[in-house]
């Protein structure tokens, strides 16, 4: 059986400089992930599963409004392509220590249509995701990403619940 | 590991119920299908009298009662323990009320569910679970066995 992972690792600056500092962020990422990858790692060791670990980079600054050139843009966005990268293969590796063949996969694109690519190219029998991404969407009853991966997905997909109130 | 199946009884009930058994013979998992009943019917405009709406009521809910049992009989014959739940009451509250008083570890449904927000890409059942749930949301998109088709070709 194969299972493809979603994560959600990035900081996101257009909310959270707008809505949280960046800290408090990453600590509410870091426990959905961690809520994601604890379920996966479990399901994967009882069926057995082969896992992809699966980060979808953003193809472009996330927000376009400010100032800095593009030298500084590139090396913004190169530092965090790089950190997220590294986050992604740790994700990976801790599988792979639990005995689990895993592979760390990190696409630029749009989320939702990368995932669905992903998913289709490795034919895998089951897609995971959190119940919610971060952004303007947080706060409404599914996030937008688990949305757009019901709608279009040709195979089962397990949704963990991330938010607060789970 | 226990697995709570919600099953509407429509065609794509086998696909679900499938899925589902593969799941729970891997991890070894108690599983119990449930499918809840309407309590009124669903078109309020036949001309029938209370007592013939009864008796269909009745008789419907015996029919479902009967697949519902079939359905875990199956699942209990390959060698799983199941168990069949037939409740009554609104659909998305009863499942949920279920997986918290049996701790489910997972819920299995459909994509798609039946009523008035059919037209929507995910029913309003599983996008009602999935707003509200406590443990992991398994969805089996309607279109799930038609996908393996396509791979043959």
């Amino acid at each position: 059986m194969k299972i493809l992972v979603a994560v959600d690792l990035a900081t996101h600056p257009a909310t959270d400089l707008a809505t949280h500092p960046a800290t408090h962020l990453a600590v509410i990422l870091a426990e959905a992930t961690e809520k994601i990858v604890g379920k996966v790692e479990s399901l994967a060791l009882a069926l057995p599963a082969e896992v992809w670990v699966l980060h979808v980079a953003l193809p472009d600054p996330d927000f376009v409004g400010y100032k800095a050139g593009p030298q500084s843009e590139r090396d913004f966005l190169a530092k965090k392509f790089h950190e997220e990268h590294r986050q992604v293969q740790s994700i990976s590796s801790r599988l792979q220590e639990k005995g689990i063949v895993a592979t760390a996969l990190l696409v630029q694109g749009a989320t939702v249509e990368t995932i669905i690519k992903e998913a289709s190219k490795l034919a895998v029998d089951m897609i995971v995701v959190g119940s919610h991404g971060r952004g303007m969407m947080a706060q409404l009853l599914i996030g937008s990403v688990s949305q757009g991966v019901l709608q279009q997905a040709k195979c089962p997909v397990l949704v963990i619940p991330t938010n607060k109130r789970a | 590991m226990k697995i709570l199946v919600a099953v509407d009884l429509s065609d794509a009930t086998e696909t679900i119920v499938n899925k589902a058994e593969e799941i729970a013979q891997a991890v070894s998992a108690q599983i119990w299908i449930i499918h809840v009943a309407q309590p009124k019917p669903e078109l309020l405009e036949f001309d029938a009298g209370p007592q013939a709406e009864r008796e269909f009521l009745a008789k419907r809910f015996q029919t479902e009662h009967a697949q519902v049992q079939e359905i875990s009989a199956r699942l209990r014959h390959g060698g799983l323990e199941a168990t069949a739940l037939m409740i009554k009451g609104d659909t998305v509250e009863a499942i949920l009320a279920e997986a918290s008083k049996l701790e489910a570890d997972m819920i299995v449904v459909g994509s798609h569910g039946r009523g008035m927000m059919f037209q929507l890409f995910v029913g309003s059942v599983s996008q009602g679970i999935l707003s509200r749930a406590q443990c992991p949301v398994l969805v089996i998109p309607s279109t799930y066995p038609g996908a393996v088709l396509e791979k043959t070709h």
